[in-house]
């Protein structure tokens, strides 16, 4: 039975084909795909933050980039998948309400997790394979681990696959 | 997380927010009938604290479009507030608006961003109401607290109410995950529906409450 798997804010998932995972409404959020294409297994982190540096101790690991990708690549390795095959794609961290917007901190939060994103990473020696990033929507993302695909789907514009 | 303040208010306390809320709507009646010189009436339907997570779920679901007006308060009463609504009764509300001169009105194209549907007067337009309304539910707990609150300029999007409500999350997040939503009716001579929400830090919330003597 094929499931679609929902990843939340501040939340990651790890599944095999043929199951997909999903997560809506991704704004100055980062959505990271991580993906064995061999084993055909993924991972998606639905990222809110750059860096947990402030976090309290019983915080949440998943909101912040730098946990939730090292995190969720350990969960993918316990699944069978091979940290050298690792790729990854990403999407989201664009700059809402940049409508009549005076509040910097809002503008740039989105840069800021795609540069923690981007950091992360590199320092795990996982390529960006695809990214459909920045700009000034929401997007909602769909990763098939059978193919490798990710759908990208905004309010307002054709569905586009990277 | 449940040691918040937000989620342990009596009855009482919770009243009192609601009361807010219906003044708030008293104030905007007033201020938005006089605005586009019109007999609008605001009224509450709902007011309850839920979870932010639990927003879009309660409007619809996350890729339901939306039109969000966002404004930051600091001061006295920090957070934000955020009027949420769906674009059709963004277009029942230009309508009224631009009554008198429908040469204003944009033809309508889909672009990328939808907020490039509208031309640049009547998303100054639609951001005013929001600002006006937010302001009267402001002066409402201004008034009632006797706290200052220092307000932003509104901040528009028009987007998915999950990648909207994204944002508050954010910027919110790292102390509270609870807001108040108001449910609003518009009625009279206009006819729709939009959600009002409050998000005070927790400092904010314990400060509102003190002043209201309900602690």
């Amino acid at each position: 039975m094929k499931l679609s798997i929902k990843v939340g804010m501040a939340d990651f998932k790890v599944c095999k084909a043929p199951n997909t995972l999903k997560t809506l409404g991704l704004g100055s959020c980062v959505g990271v795909v991580l993906y064995d294409r061999v084993k055909h297994i993924g991972g998606m982190a639905h990222i809110m933050l750059p860096d947990s540096s402030r976090l309290k101790q019983d915080g949440n690991r998943m909101k912040f980039a730098d946990t939730a990708i090292p995190d969720m690549l350990d969960e993918m390795v316990k699944l069978g998948a091979l940290r050298m095959r690792i790729t990854a794609k990403i999407a989201g961290g664009a700059a809402m309400f940049s409508y009549g917007t005076a509040d910097t901190d809002i503008i740039h939060v989105g840069d800021k997790n795609l540069m923690a994103t981007r950091n992360v990473l590199e320092s795990l020696d996982i390529p960006i394979v695809a990214e459909d990033t920045g700009s000034n929507y929401g997007r909602t993302i769909v990763f098939n681990p059978e193919t490798g695909d990710l759908f990208v789907r905004t309010a307002g514009k054709t569905e586009v696959i990277i | 997380m449940s040691k918040m303040f937000i989620d342990n208010l009596n009855e009482l306390q919770f009243d009192a927010l609601k009361e807010l809320a219906n003044v708030g709507a008293g104030n905007a009646t007033v201020a938005l009938s006089s605005l586009l010189n019109k007999h609008i009436k605001l009224s509450v339907s709902d007011a309850r604290i839920v979870d932010i997570s639990q927003v879009p779920e309660i409007v619809g679901d996350e890729e339901k479009v939306m039109t969000g007006i966002l404004i930051m308060l600091k001061g006295g009463i920090s957070g934000c507030v955020m009027f949420l609504f769906d674009t059709g009764s963004v277009d029942k509300m230009l309508d009224i608006l631009f009554e008198k001169f429908p040469d204003f009105r944009s033809e309508k194209k889909i672009k990328k961003n939808l907020t490039e549907e509208f031309n640049e007067m009547e998303i100054s337009a639609i951001m005013e109401v929001g600002n006006i309304i937010s302001g009267a539910y402001l002066k409402a707990l201004s008034d009632m607290t006797d706290i200052t609150i220092n307000v932003s300029v509104p901040m528009l999007q028009m987007d998915m109410v999950g990648s909207i409500m994204s944002v508050p999350a954010i910027q919110m997040g790292k102390e509270v995950d609870k807001l108040l939503l108001i449910d609003t009716h518009f009625s009279e001579d206009i006819d729709f529906n939009g959600y009002y929400i409050f998000i005070p830090d927790e400092a904010s919330n314990k400060k509102m409450l003190e002043s209201l003597q309900l602690v």
